[in-house]
């Protein structure tokens, strides 16, 4: 699938900036891009280290626990052989609740080493579902209150910033649950 | 309040997870150089993935295709009454993560934060992911085989999330 994408991406818009003329833009953006890339990976990388690190405490502290409770029966709904108390069941937890605060950069590490230690237990050469499962629901936004865009919304002078929090939430709710519900349908077990 | 407690929860969730790791008589710094360690290792790891996204966004956005789509489907969008300054960002939104951002950032600019299409930007991007980058990081990172049903239940989550802020915003505002 990524090599379908990428090459159809690429190929189609430099065929159509060609065409249209804009291929002197492109032309900038092939010179530009490594450099944006390197500025954009230096930005996440501390916050990934340090989070990851104040994450790695509280995933060895049980500080989780009452948080695990709380999400176990949605756990056991979307991962039901994952096994409690194993590695990739902490690192998902862990995935969930630094998705909810924002640290979307720490949660992409922890969602990555789920991967990794899932892929142990997966001798085939797809995706199993409880993989998949994990992907489908880290494509939904789950975090608990939209920092960025408050913070952007006061910059502009919004007379009630917080405003979008309960429509963020209910759009949140419903499209995870439509994730989760097409996911569960429609990705089939690898046997 | 809620100002209040959004500049409050960073500084009390590390309190509190220090806290915790104290009380179990964890070795806390050495858990934290640990995790530090692991994610530099993932970062570097996803680094090859995170450049050919890029490559492959940044001149997808350059080429113009999307400004040309959105310019053929104003038309039938108005008649169906969807707010043509949100087709942009609809389309944009499960590509580019900071694409997304430059163009609800214009469009607050343009009708104002407090305005209908303002709100519904801010709604669309806060309850959203860049569902293909996200889909390409993880796979990628495992290097297997995925079902192509992935990429079309996110598109199809991103849908729902874009049509629900619509219609809430259009409901608040009768």
């Amino acid at each position: 699938m990524i090599n379908f994408i990428w090459s159809f991406f690429i190929i189609i818009s430099i065929l159509y900036a060609i065409l249209t003329g804009r291929i002197n833009d492109i032309n900038i953006e092939v010179i530009k891009t490594p450099e944006k890339t390197i500025e954009f990976f230096i930005l996440i990388l501390g916050t990934m280290c340090l989070w990851n690190g104040i994450m790695k405490i509280a995933i060895e502290s049980k500080i989780l626990n009452i948080f695990e409770k709380i999400l176990e029966p949605f756990i056991k709904i979307i991962f039901p052989k994952v096994k409690k108390e194993s590695k990739v069941y902490k690192n998902i937890v862990g995935n969930i609740f630094a998705n909810l605060l924002g640290l979307g950069n720490a949660a992409t590490i922890l969602g990555l080493k789920s991967m990794e230690e899932m892929k142990k237990d997966n001798p085939k050469k797809e995706l199993n579902k409880e993989m998949s499962m994990l992907i489908i629901i880290n494509t939904a936004s789950l975090q608990l209150i939209p920092t960025t865009i408050i913070a952007l919304r006061e910059s502009y002078g919004s007379s009630n910033p917080n405003e979008i929090i309960v429509p963020v939430w209910i759009v949140t709710i419903i499209t995870m649950l439509v994730a989760i519900i097409l996911g569960k349908l429609f990705i089939k077990e690898n046997k | 309040m809620i100002n209040y407690i959004t500049t409050l929860a960073i500084p009390a969730i590390i309190i509190t997870i220090i806290t915790a790791g104290i009380i179990n008589k964890n070795n806390i710094f050495e858990l934290f150089s640990q995790g530090v360690k692991e994610a530099l290792k993932t970062s570097i790891q996803i680094f090859p993935t995170l450049l050919g996204i890029f490559f492959m966004i940044n001149i997808f956005m350059k080429s113009g295709i999307i400004e040309d789509i959105c310019k053929l489907l104003e038309g039938p969008f108005e008649k169906i009454k969807f707010p043509k300054e949100i087709l942009p960002l609809a389309i944009f939104r499960p590509i580019s993560g900071s694409g997304a951002m430059g163009i609800m950032k214009n469009i607050i600019e343009e009708n104002g934060p407090d305005s209908y299409i303002g709100k519904i930007a801010a709604t669309i991007v806060g309850s959203t992911e860049t569902t293909i980058y996200t889909i390409i990081l993880y796979t990628n990172s495992v290097k297997m085989r995925v079902d192509k049903k992935i990429l079309y239940i996110g598109l199809t989550a991103d849908l729902v999330a874009i049509l629900i802020s619509i219609i809430i915003w259009k409901i608040k505002n009768f």
